[in-house]
């Protein structure tokens, strides 16, 4: 490995380690810091350097020096907050997910009862790369966008969910779904019985096909 | 005042226009068509088809009666045996009263030479607003539609044209598509929804009719054709209520109309597929009659 490298690699666990200072590094960064400072005695002279400046600013002293660095830093994770941080990051990552299951919640009011068979209709929903909605209740959301979501822990945590998607929009996810789902049919029964379906068909046929394959 | 004599004028005009008999060109139109419709005795074949949209062009290969040449995979067409009651021949052909298809399309046919031979361009426009025009180029020797454009107006929406065509032996094409278009609506049909209300079509577009009916698992479907564009109307009935709305997406020439309804049997979610404008899509739906289904 070129001293390049090297250098290229330490500037990142430096790195790692003021996030980690900052309480903004994630799980599994968290862990591989930890596996290269029982590694690399110059980052856990780095560490201690951050330690003690940081001690100096906030005027505290320094605690269990005997320990060593991977247990000081296991020690801190879970003295200021491990699982708040993890929770945090949790947060982040599942954060677009949580949006996009909304937008699914608002989805199912609108949509498909598909019962549960193994006909090929059903075949081609669950081939079918679009994600097909497969009951209907309806408005999940409450007049002020308010939901009770499960939170880690056991917990139950209420968020705010975004803004409502426009039924408009709703209707044209539906309509693409249907065109996904129903246009096979419909081009192969044309097709039974006019030139012009037989054509225009094709590429209804060729979509729905390359799906069951 | 006078902008509604102009419009019963317009629709005057229409209607006589609709009336009048088949003109030699309509004939010769009808003559090819028949020849290209789906038969059991249609030619088998192998091609690449372009299929050109606002979105982008795409490659696919079809074939009829006969596996794919080289032995990759093809979209097999589906096709009527020779025996089977064609509701087209009678909707484009046969002249109950005036000449079929051409009520409600005016022909204009023209030749193309095509190789040593000749192609047949037949331009159908529609002689009202509920459906679109439609362009074929005909392959007359072998009775096969070489290209189809589909347009609204001025605007192509769709263009689908075979390429490297090659012709399989003269047998009577393989049956296997037809039956499995049959057999698959009949084990769907076991497995329908029955919900309380039936429905029908208070309205179609002057020379639609109906072509087949079938119960999937999630929808009742009914499909119509004049003779030269189709749609299909797909039921569902989901549960609970619903946010009435519509939405609308094409694929080329391929229309999806979706409308939620509120009917007296609880929440309906209708779409329409098919080769027609919008407007005639809304209109359709409107047109839904609702009734207490016979035990």
């Amino acid at each position: 490995m070129s001293s390049k490298q090297n250098t290229e690699i330490n500037n990142e666990y430096d790195e790692l380690l003021s996030r980690l200072m900052d309480g903004d590094l994630d799980e599994f960064s968290t862990n591989r810091l930890l596996k290269r400072l029982d590694q690399q005695p110059s980052l856990r002279a780095t560490w201690h350097r951050y330690h003690l400046n940081r001690e100096v600013l906030l005027g505290t002293s320094a605690s269990a020096p005997g320990l060593s660095i991977a247990d000081r830093v296991r020690e801190e994770l879970i003295h200021t907050g491990a699982r708040p941080l993890r929770r945090q990051y949790w947060f982040k990552v599942l954060r677009p997910f949580a949006v996009a299951a909304s937008v699914a919640c608002l989805g199912v009011a609108v949509g498909l009862q598909v019962q549960q068979d193994t006909n090929s209709q059903s075949a081609t929903i669950a081939s079918s790369a679009v994600p097909t909605v497969r009951s209907m209740p309806v408005m999940p959301l409450d007049s002020a966008g308010l939901q009770a979501i499960p939170a880690s822990f056991g917990q139950t945590q209420v968020m705010r969910s975004p803004a409502p998607v426009p039924i408009e929009g709703l209707y044209q996810e539906l309509a693409r779904q249907r065109l996904e789902l129903y246009s096979q049919q419909h081009a192969t029964e044309g097709a039974l019985h006019t030139p012009v379906t037989l054509m225009t068909g094709t590429l209804a046929r060729a979509e729905a096909e390359s799906g069951k394959r | 005042m006078r902008a509604g004599s102009v419009l019963i004028g317009v629709a005057f005009a229409n209607l006589v226009w609709a009336d009048v008999g088949c003109n030699a060109e309509d004939e010769e139109a009808l003559q090819v068509l028949r020849s290209v419709m789906p038969s059991g005795h249609a030619p088998s074949f192998a091609a690449r088809a372009v299929v050109q949209t606002a979105v982008g062009s795409q490659q696919i290969m079809i074939t009829r009666g006969m596996p794919d040449p080289d032995g990759n995979y093809s979209v097999q067409i589906p096709d009527h045996s020779s025996d089977c009651d064609n509701l087209s021949h009678r909707l484009l052909l046969e002249p109950v009263d005036s000449c079929g298809v051409a009520r409600w399309y005016k022909f204009r046919v023209e030749r193309q030479p095509l190789g040593n031979d000749a192609a047949t361009v037949i331009t159908a426009l529609p002689k009202d607003v509920y459906r679109h025009g439609f362009q074929l180029v005909v392959d007359e020797k072998n009775a096969i539609v070489l290209r189809s454009t589909t347009f609204s107006g001025s605007s192509a929406l769709e263009n689908v044209e075979l390429r490297a065509l090659s012709l399989g032996p003269e047998t009577e094409v393989n049956r296997e598509g037809f039956r499995s278009a049959e057999t698959s609506s009949e084990a769907t049909q076991q497995t329908a929804k029955e919900s309380t209300y039936a429905w029908s079509l208070g309205w179609v577009p002057a020379g639609f009719e109906e072509a087949s009916s079938s119960d999937t698992a999630v929808a009742e479907v009914q499909t119509y054709t004049d003779g030269l564009s189709t749609f299909s109307m797909f039921i569902e009935h989901p549960k609970g209520d619903i946010r009435v709305g519509e939405g609308v997406v094409n694929r080329g020439a391929t229309l999806a109309y979706t409308r939620g309804l509120q009917t007296k049997d609880g929440a309906a979610l209708v779409s329409v597929i098919g080769e027609i404008p919008i407007n005639t899509a809304r209109m359709l739906v409107e047109s839904i009659e609702w009734s207490v289904r016979a035990e």
